[in-house]
């Protein structure tokens, strides 16, 4: 008899732990006969499991409650009073602290200004990092000195005073902001009064203008402008996070905290670094598993993008097209990232686009689904003017023309309409979307998609003029061709049809058409560079200023008719109807005028919103 | 141990002394601490701005490991701060009421699963990351690389052995 092994125990227990007490009791008594000691030991297992239900996490729970208050970590500096003296410093009140250090408002004694002080207990190299730069938006740098305080060697960082809040504490009020703008935020957190500074209130003022989405994009703009000027001179941060951007009064943001930053020149090696915003290739270092590229500005365009987009969404704020931009800032792969330059620059065009999106005049009632739908807003009206068009060629047609064939003349005319309708429909559809085609496609660019938009005036008038203008002399022609000789007044009657139905067409297709253009086609597919709409819409506006004159052309045409036609000499019958004719022909020429004149004027106010230049500076 | 992972639990073992700091920080009244919703709530930090989920069970083996390290270092160092060892320790016991058994029941644990290691090192295992690291039965499984059934069977076997032997 000897005792059970572990897996044997493991197996018995397996085997019994699923059965009912009789089952193990008796299965129990039979291994007692065999082996006591075995017995003895899964029966204490079998009962001890009973009662283990919960056991251990509540017991590592009980555990952690005790001890998890001394995983507080030690206080990362020296705690100074107010009105004590370190070196020339005069310690004015505490700012707030990181990791490896605290940071105190202090007077300089020597120099009489305020600063900002970082005392640590160990240096490190930011002092010589930030010593670079002399920009604004960059913490600057004054001195670094080394003192003893007791039996402790401090490190003192003196630095500039930005006495507005964090982004961090920002990102907490917008929260709660309710209707407050940005500028209002940031006095609430402001810890002193700033010092007067002309030149940044044209900031505030700017700020206070824009809508606190808009004011979070603007500061992330500048941000990645300042990380351009960093990286232009090799030095990234890689330490970027909301809690080291410095808000001043004036809403300006200012970068610093460059504890971790290093020379691009040295960025193989692992470092620092907050894992939440750390881009995955930096992780990816950290952890010593670096592919062997090394590490550039995309790195902290990666967080500079997390960044953004974690204070856009506490403002509760989402756009597609801003979405794309910080989606595309936030690339897994480094090579799909923009640079700080570039971002900065797409985020001021959003910032511009967005800001002439909101100034467009208000789509009119019923309309609105044109910003959303606006293909096929596109299509529909245009194909509606193009009914309304071919409505008036066939009354003229029937009116003035039939009545002038014969039997086997309307047998041909009536299968040429038949025919012509039947090629010129499908084919100038077809021909159109061809030319847009870039607006259906999925997989086609912003650019492209705009540039196709741009096309439809051009295509609109190519289509329109091939689809009506032949038929003012195939008509008759064809039908000389099949009967024999037609008089030459039956050219003239088809050719004015043609022509008016053509005007009628061109007319309101390119107006409703340079309308769903203006207000939806190209907004949507515009990324905010006002120079680029004032030469992309030139030609689109004398399209629009001429069409005035063109629909001018639809009534002068109906009295043209009532001058030219009366000496041909109907019957009594034919000039009611033809009265009739011209009296709808005049009143919808007069109706479309004034259609395509208030078109004309609303697109003009788009396009000025669209062109009208905004810096950021 | 590879310099990688070693160089992970480094920033792990900050991340969950930072993280403990934080909640300890917070109204005590309103939060079960449990170390394993720490463990998560790192791993969350840590892959939020990268998505390769394939690496949760690695990363909360790994971060088990590190939370049994830090709860047994300040176990100790809080033993040694009762008997005034340690000075510059700085903890909130004096601020706040603990049970004292913490520490004790801490080590009789790991002791515990010492024991266990012998009889069956993967059920030891399995307990650590259970309980320190708090993985799922299905993380675990990717873990020890062992079917689902195999952790669950272990499972209850050691559970039973642990509670029979600290009770």
């Amino acid at each position: 008899m000897k005792k059970l092994t572990w897996s044997e125990v493991g197996a018995l227990f397996d085997e019994l732990v699923i059965q009912g007490a009789v089952e193990r009791e008796r299965r129990i008594e039979e291994l007692r006969r065999l082996n006591p000691f075995g017995a003895e030991e899964i029966s204490s297992l079998l009962s001890a499991h009973d009662r283990a239900e919960g056991f251990i996490e509540k017991r590592v729970e009980k555990i952690y409650a005790s001890v998890a208050p001394s995983l507080v970590p030690a206080s990362p500096g020296p705690t100074l009073t107010v009105g004590q003296r370190v070196l020339h410093f005069e310690i004015l009140g505490f700012l707030g602290e990181g990791s490896i250090a605290k940071v105190y408002l202090a007077r300089d004694l020597e120099l009489e200004r305020q600063v900002a002080l970082k005392i640590s207990r160990a240096s490190n190299g930011e002092a010589r990092a930030l010593a670079h730069f002399c920009l604004d938006g960059i913490v600057h740098v004054y001195s670094e000195h080394a003192a003893r305080l007791g039996d402790e060697s401090l490190r003192l960082l003196c630095m500039q005073f930005v006495s507005g809040p964090t982004l961090a504490q920002l990102g907490n009020e917008l929260r709660g902001s309710g209707s407050r703008t940005l500028p209002q935020m940031i006095d609430r957190l402001a810890k002193r009064d700033a010092i007067f500074d002309p030149n940044a209130l044209k900031w505030r003022e700017q700020l206070s203008t824009l809508s606190v989405p808009q004011g979070i994009v603007r500061m992330g703009a500048r941000l990645a402008e300042i990380l351009d000027h960093a990286h232009a001179r090799g030095v990234l941060h890689l330490d970027i996070k909301p809690a080291n951007i410095l808000l001043d009064p004036y809403g300006r943001p200012h970068l610093s905290d460059f504890n971790v930053s290093v020379h691009e020149t040295a960025a193989e090696q692992g470092f620092g670094g907050t894992p939440y915003y750390m881009a995955p290739e930096q992780k990816r270092l950290f952890l010593s598993k670096g592919d062997g590229r090394k590490l550039d500005g995309r790195a902290d365009v990666f967080a500079l993008g997390v960044v953004i987009g974690d204070l856009l969404k506490a403002a509760g704020f989402t756009e597609p097209v801003l979405e794309r931009i910080l989606a595309r800032a936030t690339a897994a792969d480094f090579e799909n990232r923009p640079s700080a330059k570039v971002l900065s620059e797409e985020l001021c065009s959003w910032l511009r686009r967005s800001q002439a999106l909101a100034e467009l005049p208000p789509l009119p009632r019923g309309f609105g689904w044109i910003w959303n739908y606006p293909m096929t807003a596109f299509v529909s009206l245009t194909l509606f003017s193009q009914v309304i068009a071919s409505v008036i060629n066939i009354t003229y047609n029937h009116l003035h023309i039939v009545s002038l064939l014969d039997s086997a003349q309307m047998e041909v005319f009536l299968s040429c309409v038949a025919l012509y309708n039947a090629v010129t429909y499908p084919l100038g559809v077809a021909a159109v979307i061809w030319a847009i085609r870039a607006l259906f496609q999925k997989s086609a660019s912003t650019e492209a998609r705009r540039r196709a938009a741009l096309r439809i005036p051009c295509a609109l008038i190519i289509m329109i003029s091939v689809g009506w203008l032949p038929g003012a002399w195939l008509f008759p022609a064809i039908i000389e061709y099949k009967t024999g000789a037609l008089a030459a007044d039956i050219y003239w009657q088809f050719a004015f049809s043609f022509s008016l139905a053509w005007l009628v067409s061109l007319t309101t297709s390119l107006a409703v058409g340079l309308f769903v253009l203006a207000r939806a086609l190209y907004p949507r597919y515009w990324r905010g560079e006002s120079q680029l709409a004032a030469d992309e819409l030139k030609w689109c506006a004398s399209v629009h200023h001429s069409l005035l004159f063109a629909a001018a052309l639809i009534p002068m045409a109906g009295i043209l008719l009532a001058v030219v036609m009366e000496p041909f000499g109907y019957s009594l019958m034919d000039q009611e109807s033809f009265k009739i004719f011209l009296t709808v022909l005049v009143g919808f020429g007069v109706a479309n005028l004034l259609l395509v004149q208030r078109l004309s004027q609303y697109v003009d106010r788009v396009f000025i919103a669209l062109k009208r230049p905004r810096a950021f500076d | 141990m590879d310099p990688n992972a070693e160089h992970l639990m480094g920033s792990i073992y900050d991340e969950l002394r930072r993280l403990a700091a934080h909640y300890m920080s917070k109204e005590r009244s309103d939060h079960t601490l449990q170390p394993t919703a720490l463990v998560n709530e790192a791993w969350m930090r840590f892959s939020a701005s990268a998505a390769n989920a394939q690496n949760k069970s690695h990363f909360m083996a790994l971060a088990a490991n590190v939370m049994k390290d830090v709860l047994i270092d300040h176990a100790r160092k809080h033993k040694a701060a009762k008997r005034g060892g340690d000075k510059n320790f700085v903890t909130f016991e004096d601020s706040v009421d603990l049970p004292d058994t913490g520490p004790n029941e801490l080590i009789e644990l790991c002791d515990s699963i010492e024991k266990l290691r012998e009889l069956d090192s993967r059920q030891a295992r399995l307990v650590e990351l259970r309980v320190f690291g708090g993985l799922s039965f299905e993380e675990a499984a990717e873990v020890l690389e062992v079917s689902l059934a195999t952790v669950k069977r272990d499972w209850l076997l050691a559970r039973a052995w642990l509670c029979r032997e600290l009770t």
